[in-house]
């Protein structure tokens, strides 16, 4: 056995020894299943969700409203960036109304969009922009604050335009801040999406653990975790593939 | 080719004050000259670069490139600064390649030519690789091709050389003669060596403490082309010292 193998069956005997001891405790009726929810039980109610499809079409709502809201966020975050990046003036003129705006919990907010958006998809899509869209901008600016002049000028003295500057050494220079807020855009655009299906919502993997949890289906509030997390798995996979061919030219490992 | 008449230049610090850099500099480049620029670390030779680039605005006096005034024209010269400029997500072919991309010059017109260049500098089989995965000297080498690349008329290099071992120094200093000889080209070299400025240069321009002006020119007359071992020769030698002695009295009177 080689010790990938021998990682990965270690890995699952523990995990099934976990659920085994939790649906032993619950068969001694060491802990009540109705409180604490028993793995069997858990199995049945996300296989009776699957046959009728019922939890793909709440993975999928919470998923588009979270992609929904991190693409938003991703763009007008890196846009104004740019933009406040090659503009000293309206960057002193507005630093202090992003701060103020950045300085509200904005889960303060959410009701407000509630109320603005309405229950549906559109109140939880502008939360997870909110998020998203700071984490982007932030991170691209300080890309841009650190960006190397010595490159600039290499380029500019070559003859090469504003235009050919911005695509030829400060996008590819910036692109690991970038993505280093994409990155926790990504958790915080689902985070938003859950939020918001908390606080008003009808539908979604939030709106079901919320619901389900007022009505004590302990059973339904872990299928919607479990559901949950191989959605954050999935969508990071997918990212960190994206990332690595976005930024294979940078050294694999850095010694700390 | 290139005149400066009377620059001055003041760096403002960070709080404020303004301090002299280049005082009253005057220098005349001609055309395919090989010249250097030797002056005490801080003096502003990098400054003085920037300020014939056209990336910096001298506060007074004149540059002229080819007889019309420097008003931020560029794409006439290559310029190796002192850092490492490479651009890291570019492998060293698109490295070379970007000179001649922003030229928007054909594909078919520069690819012989740049193959050339990295086979002349020994780099080849290296095309493909990024700058995180090269040596110091291999870096130094595709910053010096890339400034090649496009063919500019004038090279402007600042410290090209300067951290490298002996070693790779002296086969990158053949290197960059045996191209200069190939394709006549005008070269500015900064460097804080004696040994290299002589080796190189058809003249020196010594330069003084800031704030700074051009204090003596050297004319090298030693008989091209010039091999590593010239530097042991009796000639070379006393130059050598001349020069040297000539420097220190500058920078001594100074400080
Ligand atoms: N951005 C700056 N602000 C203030 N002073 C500067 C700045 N850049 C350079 N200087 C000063 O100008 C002088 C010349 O710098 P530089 O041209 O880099 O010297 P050299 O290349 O000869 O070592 C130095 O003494 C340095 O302290
Ligand atoms: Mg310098």
């Amino acid at each position: 056995m080689t010790l990938d193998q021998k990682i990965l069956w270690t890995r699952i005997s523990l995990i099934l020894f976990g659920l085994g001891m939790w649906e032993g405790f619950c068969v001694c009726g060491i802990i009540d299943p109705y409180f604490f929810g028993q793995p069997t039980s858990i199995c049945q109610d996300l296989w009776s969700m699957i046959i009728d499809g019922s939890i793909f079409f709440h993975t999928w709502i919470t998923l588009f409203e979270a992609m929904a809201g991190f693409f938003l966020g991703a763009v007008f975050g890196c846009v104004a960036a740019l933009i406040l990046g090659m503009s000293p003036f309206w960057a002193k003129v507005l630093d202090p109304l992003i701060m103020v705006v950045y300085g509200i919990p904005r889960i303060a907010l959410a009701p407000l969009f509630i109320l603005w958006f309405g229950l549906g998809l559109a109140s939880k899509i502008v939360f997870a922009f909110t998020l998203v869209f700071f984490l982007v901008f932030f991170n691209t600016f300080a890309g841009l604050k650190n960006m190397n002049q010595g490159m600039i000028n290499t380029i500019r003295v070559m003859g090469a335009g504003r235009r050919q500057i911005m695509h030829k050494v400060i996008l590819p220079g910036i692109s690991p801040w970038v993505m280093a807020g994409l990155k926790s855009g990504m958790g915080m655009s689902l985070l938003g999406a859950l939020v918001g299906e908390y606080i008003g919502g009808n539908a979604g993997l939030g709106w079901m653990i919320n619901s389900a949890a007022g009505l004590f289906e302990t059973n339904r509030v872990f299928s919607a975790i479990f559901a949950l997390a191989l959605l954050v798995m999935a969508t990071n996979a997918v990212f960190n593939k994206i990332e690595r061919r976005v930024l294979k030219w940078r050294p694999e490992n850095i010694n700390l | 080719m290139i005149q400066l008449d009377n620059i001055c230049f003041s760096h403002i610090a960070n709080d404020g004050t303004s301090v002299p850099t280049l005082q009253n500099l005057d220098m005349h480049i001609r055309e395919n000259e090989f010249v250097s620029i030797v002056g005490p670390s801080g003096c502003g030779k990098t400054t003085l670069l920037e300020i014939i680039l056209g990336l910096t605005r001298q506060d007074s006096g004149n540059v002229r490139i080819n007889g019309a005034t420097q008003n931020q024209t560029f794409g006439w010269a290559g310029y190796m600064s002192q850092s490492d400029t490479l651009l890291p997500w570019r492998t060293v072919l698109r490295n070379v390649q970007i000179g001649p991309e922003i030229k928007k010059i054909p594909k078919t017109e520069y690819e012989p030519r740049i193959n050339k260049l990295i086979q002349k500098v020994g780099l080849t089989g290296n095309e493909t690789r990024f700058p995180s995965e090269l040596s110091g000297g291999m870096k130094k080498r595709v910053d010096l091709i890339r400034t090649l690349a496009f063919n500019p008329e004038v090279l402007l290099l600042d410290e090209p050389f300067g951290a490298l071992d002996a070693q790779t120094r002296e086969n990158l200093q053949q290197d960059l003669l045996s191209l200069w000889r190939e394709e006549k080209k005008t070269i500015v070299f900064i460097t804080h060596d004696l040994v290299e400025a002589i080796m190189m240069s058809d003249r020196i321009f010594l330069m003084g403490s800031k704030p700074a002006g051009i204090k003596k020119i050297f004319d090298i007359q030693i008989p091209r082309p010039r091999q590593y071992h010239v530097q042991f020769e009796e000639s070379f030698i006393r130059l050598h010292k001349h020069i040297r002695q000539t420097f220190e009295s500058l920078s001594g009177n100074q400080s």
